[in-house]
């Protein structure tokens, strides 16, 4: 599968993770593919981003696009060249 | 030229308030870690310019911070306790960090919520679990209380770094004498918070654990059900409460250089959890717990909040501070005779450290 260019873009209060960056750009060909060599690149990531048992944290959202990850049956979906995932806290609470 | 560092850990960041020995004006700086909650500021021993922040976020989870430069900048620590992926826990909150003593002065202790206790011996960089507490045989049985299921306390002996006390809410004080690796129950004569014959040996909701550094032997808490000592390492607890309004209370805090000298500040009820008739007092014991004393001088009276576990300390040059929940910071210089605000109003106050720059 093709490797493409795509952009990560994450909230400034997880930025320590990531040496102060909050945009990022990576080679990935899937999804999977890329939120891994996010963690790899940025272990710290994995703690904010995923529990223990690797479930997403609940008030996470990433979205692909204009889609919310958590509701795809996998992340084993090929990515579009210059596509952006984005990295989210949700508006919970009252 | 001396200057008192006041470190606030508060729900939406660190502040830090200063004051040079000469001046009367206080310098403010913050917020640092800004929008997280920072529960503890933990000053490196010896180093006051090395700082650790123990955090957390209720979407991102917990983190660690270190400064080196007196809390100016921060950088998060490349590793963060965290179970085992299949232990079925989770990290919710690093609730407090504590260096170890002695030959392990270079430990760095984490207790965290879901209640458990790390270990790190690198700086920070990787975290081990002492798993005799986190699977500890009572384990299954254990709950919570409002502020969650931590492991707010931790003392470790000043000469024997293997003799390791924490206070858990609501479980109880647990020590080890092996450095971790086993952990004993220790809350014989406490009150249990939940009245029930199951739950042999927990269930005792202890809200802050103090160690005397002169004599480790000799612990006090303001516990749940009232305020206690130990004079033989926590294997018994008395109850100390003489000139107290009532039982109920979260933090204490001890003088590092009198062993005699112990605050706390008590609440109405756990019911109100609201200082007595609005009146914030403070009350200080002189003679190790025997009798305890109001004290008012400065302090509002119409004031209903409270001061969190961690929120009441003692400076290593005998100063008095504590913040309240609802942002207000009270400072005495003459061991609580007098008392004057800080300035500013800050996010809900978890916690209060102090230390001295020179």
């Amino acid at each position: 599968m093709e490797k493409v260019q795509v952009t990560v873009c994450l909230s400034q209060l997880i930025a320590h993770a990531t040496g102060g960056k909050t945009r990022m750009y990576f080679k990935a060909a899937t999804l999977k593919d890329c939120l891994g060599q996010l963690q790899q690149a940025h272990p710290l990531m994995k703690v904010h981003l995923f529990e223990e048992d690797g479930r997403q944290r609940p008030h996470v959202l990433i979205y692909y696009g204009k889609q919310d990850i958590r509701w795809l049956p996998n992340l084993d979906i090929p990515l579009e060249p210059d596509s952006e995932i984005t990295i989210l806290q949700a508006v919970s609470g009252g | 030229m001396n200057t008192i560092l006041v470190i606030l850990g508060t729900e939406k960041g660190a502040f830090f308030l200063s004051k040079s020995r000469n001046r009367v004006e206080w310098q403010e700086k913050g917020p640092f870690l800004k929008g997280w909650k920072v529960h503890d500021v933990m000053v490196a021993p010896e180093k006051p310019l090395r700082m650790y922040a123990a955090m957390s976020h209720f979407v991102f989870g917990p983190s660690i911070q270190k400064s080196e430069d007196g809390g100016e900048t921060w950088q998060a620590l490349t590793g963060v306790p965290q179970y085992e992926a299949d232990s079925g826990q989770t990290i919710n909150a690093i609730w407090t960090l504590v260096s170890g003593s002695g030959e392990a002065s270079t430990k760095l202790y984490a207790g965290v919520d879901e209640a458990g206790l790390f270990v790190s011996e690198d700086d920070g960089n990787s975290w081990r679990e002492l798993k005799g507490l986190s699977k500890h045989p009572t384990r299954a049985e254990w709950m919570g209380g409002a502020g969650g299921l931590c492991c707010h306390s931790v003392q470790v002996h000043p000469e024997n770094p293997d003799r390791i006390w924490v206070g858990i809410s609501a479980v109880g004080v647990l020590r080890s004498d092996d450095g971790g690796t086993t952990w004993q129950l220790k809350n014989d004569g406490l009150e249990k918070v939940v009245e029930s014959e199951s739950f042999e040996g927990i269930v005792y909701c202890v809200h802050r654990l103090v160690m005397d550094p002169r004599n480790p032997d000799r612990l006090f808490q303001q516990n749940h059900r009232g305020v206690f000592r130990s004079r033989d390492g926590g294997d018994s607890w008395e109850r100390i409460e003489n000139g107290l309004p009532g039982t109920f209370g979260f933090p204490m805090a001890m003088s590092p250089k009198n062993s005699n000298e112990l605050y706390t500040i008590p609440l109405e009820s756990d019911e109100f959890r609201i200082f007595p008739q609005g009146q914030l007092t403070v009350y200080r014991s002189q003679d190790g717990g025997d009798s305890w004393q109001p004290l008012t001088s400065g302090l509002p009276n119409n004031i209903y909040t409270g001061v969190l576990r961690q929120a009441l300390t003692v400076s290593d040059e005998g100063s008095v501070v504590f913040g309240t929940s609802s942002g207000q910071v009270y400072f005495s210089e003459d061991r609580g005779e007098n008392w004057q605000p800080l300035p500013g109003t800050y996010p809900r106050i978890y916690s209060v450290t102090t230390c001295t720059l020179d």
